[in-house]
């Protein structure tokens, strides 16, 4: 069946919003204006002024070094430009004046990159550089660490591998999910499932890229893996709240992840295992010094390992398949990926509900600059699809999937301040699909295509070398809702004294979503969702964020940041409530708030590194009693989801020594919040005498009491790890990794099931050994 | 060295405990679920009483430390009710059915109490129907609609207006429920017609429509046709209509969801659930032939 949407318009939120509606036009058009319109040519930078880019890459291998200082030094000594090289390695320096300076690009742990240069004037030179490894400098830290005020931004955490590499994981190598688990601004419900919240958000509410392309839920059944493997991720933003307008569509957090090019210098490969799973990896050249290739795979062992290795049933599999092809030239960086996952399992060993979802993703994107002007485009394309199936124990199916085809792209350039226009745009096409053996929004199989566009602008405008100011908005569009919404957002970043040593960041602005998932938030057991366009016709999601960031460094290896953050959500689909004993896909409307701080200290300086966080959040949804179908409480209630976790606590230290590498992390979760229960009994539907008690067992209710009124025990955990390589030969390197997770077998409350009394814990005590040969 | 030593072996040992999580909170303003109703016209009555703080839920436990009574609140007579923990359905699920002979008059006010050392925890109060409903199927004097077999076809397709008869009820100030029940050889069938019976201001009588077509296609073996007139043990359907008191509530059109929630049509006070007075009558409906 296919169903269209006609819906009006939904400009209905009152003054706040029409007038924001006036001003998100208003700076679109004048970013419009400025960047191609008549008055483009006004805008341009000084005719007389240069233009120094270009990409930053390792030697060994060509990585983008996200990150890499890049300064333009007069002959005296005084800085004429500097600037990081972004994601992709790729920096741009305008407002030059012609003359002789003296560049210096460096990045931690690579020597750096000295020249002389005499740029004419109006000139566009591109200069792309590889900078070869080198022992750590202590005094490259204090330079490296502190970012100009124009690369701060609030909410942002710009994560590197080395990052990653520092969480115990079971390997064989290490997992971008482990590490986002340890952040303090993001929540889970358990180690099982794939789900993650960012402060108050849901994981329907969070954009995840991988080289630009969207994927639904790449994050596996056991919690430690994802599709970004640690060794093939080059860099990671990752958005807590607060981003600019460039992401539009989700309202709580995005991800950002490059995957690092294949090595275009030489082939190299690697094998490991370990006992949750096992992979491989090979990349190369496929024109030397210019295109490169790198295929990246992973299976899982846990289904066999685990009785053996836990004692225990660990019907769990996944696995992941990961393909990048990456061609450079000297105006341009392309690059084509594919992902796909598969996981499948029971969340609950001994229930035989049994979950499967998949992602398949495949696009490219480009950055492209020329000679003769500028600007910079970056390119994006790609489809996604991502479906998920469960079945319960009664033999009831429900599967539900989308699809989506998105085309993007965001154009740079200098402005006449100081400063840099970006505008862009995306079109998406996307299907939702389901199938229910059981009403499901009034329907049992449903086929919704839509399409949507969205428009941005955002003006970067660097005041002074303290102050920068970020002001973006962002317009989307279904065309079948036929309206236009809004989101007008502002970044500031200060730093109010010279040395870069404390930074004070903040953000403002709207979010809207227009596709939510439907999930039964009460089952927390439960992975199956099924993505649909907002149920409230012409109303999307809505958050508003605003957040306060300060960062100080105290010494030279002590970093200490703390960051506060406030949401208000409008129109959030929650389940209705249901004493019935089934899978409720019955929605209704909620507001909600949500506040916290996250706080973190950091102390590096080799061979240690400890990490030190701590984050309080605290959420609330409010509904109407009767629409939310609660029978207790007052006539609105108020409720902490079940993702409302108020304290959590990490430390992570690691230390890299001569022998080899070790790390442990202890992190703590106060108790989340669950529904007590009064009580059970059988429903006889008397209406119609449909249901007699000689002949009639009835339907099971369970009795819920105030929603999410109790709390769950407190969660904590200990894990270690302990490596080591062993050269094998010119060649040839093993690496070994020994470790346990969950250290002091902490029994865990993962959830426990309301209509069976089920408890259901976290992984117990889990050690391994992780092998893996790395050869070139 | 020694300290940081004694607080790493303190968690290892704290923090191994395994956390005790208490779901389930009995409470003291709900006891009870009762679900029945009381019927003048049938022998027995029967209600099922089912404790609510265990956690037990599709069954109920063995233990019953409850006494039930009905009381005539016009005449004050009680008679306590006889426990049966009985299984039910094809599986092994047993429940507390509360069940009594005595005889229910009509327009009368009963109550059903449940009783823990004497103090009644759970109650349901409800008055039955001062009569039975009047029903009347006259196809040759009215337009009521008769009921013939073989169901009638269109390319293969049943003709609801060719197969569906009609009856009326009258003298019902509630209507409770519609059943057919039809006599066919190897397995009597009985269907739910609740939500056919249409209200008629005018004439102060519910039209109930039974479309016999859907009913008796799906009792075939095959499931295409319908079940032929000699298939009939008797030739003729028999339809219970019953009446509900005045309390009995509008629900009609309620979703399974608004009824399953325990605050909506209850009229249980101490508890959940709905017991309510009826008066039930049969008609037979003769199968006629086609022309």
């Amino acid at each position: 069946m296919l169903r269209m949407h006609l819906f009006g318009a939904y400009h209905h939120r009152g003054p706040f919003s029409r007038r924001w509606r006036v001003w998100g036009w208003g700076l679109l058009v004048v970013v419009y204006v400025v960047s191609i319109g008549p008055a483009a040519a006004l805008a341009q930078p000084d005719a007389e002024e240069a233009v120094l880019r270009g990409f930053v890459r390792s030697e060994e291998g060509g990585r983008p070094l996200q990150g890499a200082n890049v300064v333009v030094r007069r002959m005296s000594g005084e800085i004429e430009a500097a600037g990081v090289a972004g994601d992709r390695g790729f920096y741009q320096l305008s407002r030059i004046r012609p003359g002789r300076y003296r560049l210096r690009i460096s990045f931690v742990g690579y020597r750096p990159y000295r020249d002389t240069l005499r740029l004419a004037p109006g000139a566009r030179r591109t200069l792309s550089v590889e900078l070869a490894a080198a022992p750590r400098q202590m005094d490259e830290v204090t330079v490296e660490g502190g970012e100009g005020v124009e690369d701060a931004e609030v909410g942002l955490r710009k994560i590197q591998p080395a990052d990653v590499e520092n969480i115990p994981t079971p390997g064989p190598g290490s997992d971008l999910a482990s590490y986002l688990r340890s952040l303090p601004e993001v929540a889970t419900t358990g180690d099982r499932g794939g789900r993650l919240y960012v402060r108050g958000g849901t994981p329907s509410q969070n954009l995840v890229l991988v080289d630009g392309i969207p994927i639904y839920k790449p994050f596996h059944i056991i919690g430690f893996y994802s599709a970004f493997p640690g060794r093939l991720v080059s860099s990671t933003n990752f958005h807590a709240g607060g981003f600019g307008a460039e992401h539009t569509g989700r309202i709580s957090s995005v991800m950002d992840v490059q995957l690092r090019p294949g090595n275009t210098k030489q082939y190299q490969g690697s094998v490991g295992t370990g006992p949750f799973l096992a992979s491989a990896h090979l990349e190369g050249p496929l024109q030397r010094g210019q295109k490169s290739f790198l295929v990246h795979a992973r299976h899982s062992l846990i289904e066999q390992a685990g009785p053996t290795l836990l004692g225990q049933d660990a019907p769990y599999k996944f696995y992941d398949v990961t393909a990048k092809v990456h061609t450079q030239g000297a105006s341009s960086q392309c690059s084509f990926a594919g992902v796909r996952t598969y996981d499948r399992g029971r969340i609950d060993p001994d229930n035989e509900a049994s979950f499967r979802w998949d992602n398949t993703s495949v696009g490219g994107e480009c950055l492209l600059f020329s000679t003769q002007s500028a600007q910079t485009l970056h390119l994006s394309f790609g489809t996604t699809h991502f479906n998920n199936r469960v079945q319960s124990p009664d033999g009831t199916v429900r599967t539900a999937g989308t699809w989506k085809v998105r085309t993007k792209f965001d154009l740079t350039q200098p402005a006449p301040w100081d400063g840099a226009l970006r505008w862009g745009g995306k079109v998406q096409v996307d299907d939702y699909g389901f199938g229910l053996e059981e009403p499901f929004l009034g329907f049992t199989s449903e086929d919704d295509f839509l399409l949507s566009a969205s428009l941005y602008g955002d003006v970067e405008w660097k005041v002074n070398e303290s102050l920068m100011v970020n002001p973006s908005v962002g317009a989307q569009s279904l065309f079948d809702w036929g309206g236009v919404s809004f989101d007008p957002r502002v970044q500031v970043s200060y730093q109010p004294w010279s040395g870069r040593s404390a930074t004070l960041t903040a953000a403002l602005g709207v979010y809207q979503q227009i596709p939510t998932t439907v999930t039964d938030e009460r089952d927390v057991g439960s992975t199956f969702r099924a993505w649909t366009p907002s149920p409230f016709e012409n109303r999307p999601l809505r958050a508003d964020h605003a957040l306060l960031g300060w960062e100080q460094q105290i010494l030279s290896d002590i970093r200490l940041s703390a960051e506060g953050w406030y949401r208000r959500f409008q129109d959030l689909p929650v389940p209705r409530w249901t004493p019935l004993v089934r899978f409720n896909t019955n929605l209704v409307r909620a507001d909600g708030t949500g506040y916290g701080v996250d706080l973190s200290l950091q102390y590096d300086r080799e061979p240690f590194r400890v990490d030190v966080t701590y984050g309080y959040g605290r959420v609330q949804y409010r509904a109407s009693r009767d629409q939310l179908g609660a029978w207790v409480g007052d006539p609105v209630v108020e409720y902490s989801p079940p993702h409302d976790r108020r304290h959590k606590v990490g430390i992570v230290t690691s230390l890299e020594a001569g022998w080899g590498t070790a790390s442990v992390r202890w992190q703590y979760g106060s108790g989340r919040p669950f529904t007590q229960v009064y009580g059970y009994d059988t429903l006889l539907e008397v209406r119609g005498l449909r249901d007699t008690p000689s002949d009639a067992v009835g339907v099971p209710r369970a009795l819920f009491d105030r929603p999410y009124r109790a709390r769950l025990p407190s969660y904590h955990r200990l894990d270690v790890s302990l490596g080591r390589s062993f050269d094998l030969g010119p060649d040839v390197d093993l690496s070994v990794e020994a470790g346990a997770m969950n250290a002091y077998n902490r029994s865990n409350v993962f959830y426990i099931d309301l209509s069976t009394l089920d408890r259901v814990d976290q992984l117990p005590l889990i050690p391994y050994l992780s092998l893996q040969v790395d050869i070139q | 060295m020694l300290g940081a030593v004694a607080v790493l072996a303190a968690i290892l040992m704290l923090g191994g405990c395994d956390p005790a999580v208490s779901v389930l909170n009995p409470s003291d303003q709900y006891r009870f679920s009762l679900f029945g109703t009381l019927n003048v016209a049938a022998d027995t009555q029967v209600i099922r009483v089912d404790p609510l703080g265990d956690a037990t839920q599709v069954r109920s436990q063995q233990a019953f430390a409850a006494t039930v009574l009905l009381e005539n609140l016009e005449t004050g007579t009680q008679v306590t009710l006889a426990d049966s923990f009985e299984a039910i359905g094809e599986g092994s699920a047993r429940f507390h059915n509360l069940k009594t002979a005595h005889p229910i008059q009509p327009d009368t006010r009963y109550r059903v109490s449940v009783r823990v050392d004497g103090d009644p925890v759970t109650t349901a109060t409800t008055t039955t129907p001062a009569r039975p409903p009047t029903l009347r199927h006259e196809p040759s004097s009215t337009d009521d609609e008769p009921f013939l077999l073989p169901c009638l076809t269109r390319s293969r397709e049943l003709v609801e207006s060719e197969n569906t008869f009609t009856l009326r009820a009258s003298a019902v100030e509630s209507l409770a429920a519609v059943q057919v029940r039809y006599p066919i050889e190897g397995a009597f069938r009985q269907v739910d017609h609740y939500g056919d019976a249409e209200y008629r201001t005018s004439v102060n009588l519910y039209r109930i429509s039974v479309y016999y077509g859907a009913d008796l296609r799906v009792g075939t073996l095959a499931g295409e046709g319908c079940a032929g007139r000699s298939q009939f043990v008797q030739p003729r359907a028999q339809v219970a209509v019953t009446a509900g008191g005045p309390d009995w509530p509008d629900w009609q059109d309620a979703s399974l969801n608004d009824i399953a929630r325990p605050d909506t049509f209850t009229n249980v006070e101490g508890g959940h659930g709905f017991v309510g007075g009826v008066y039930s009558d049969t008609i037979q409906i003769p199968i006629q032939r086609r022309e």
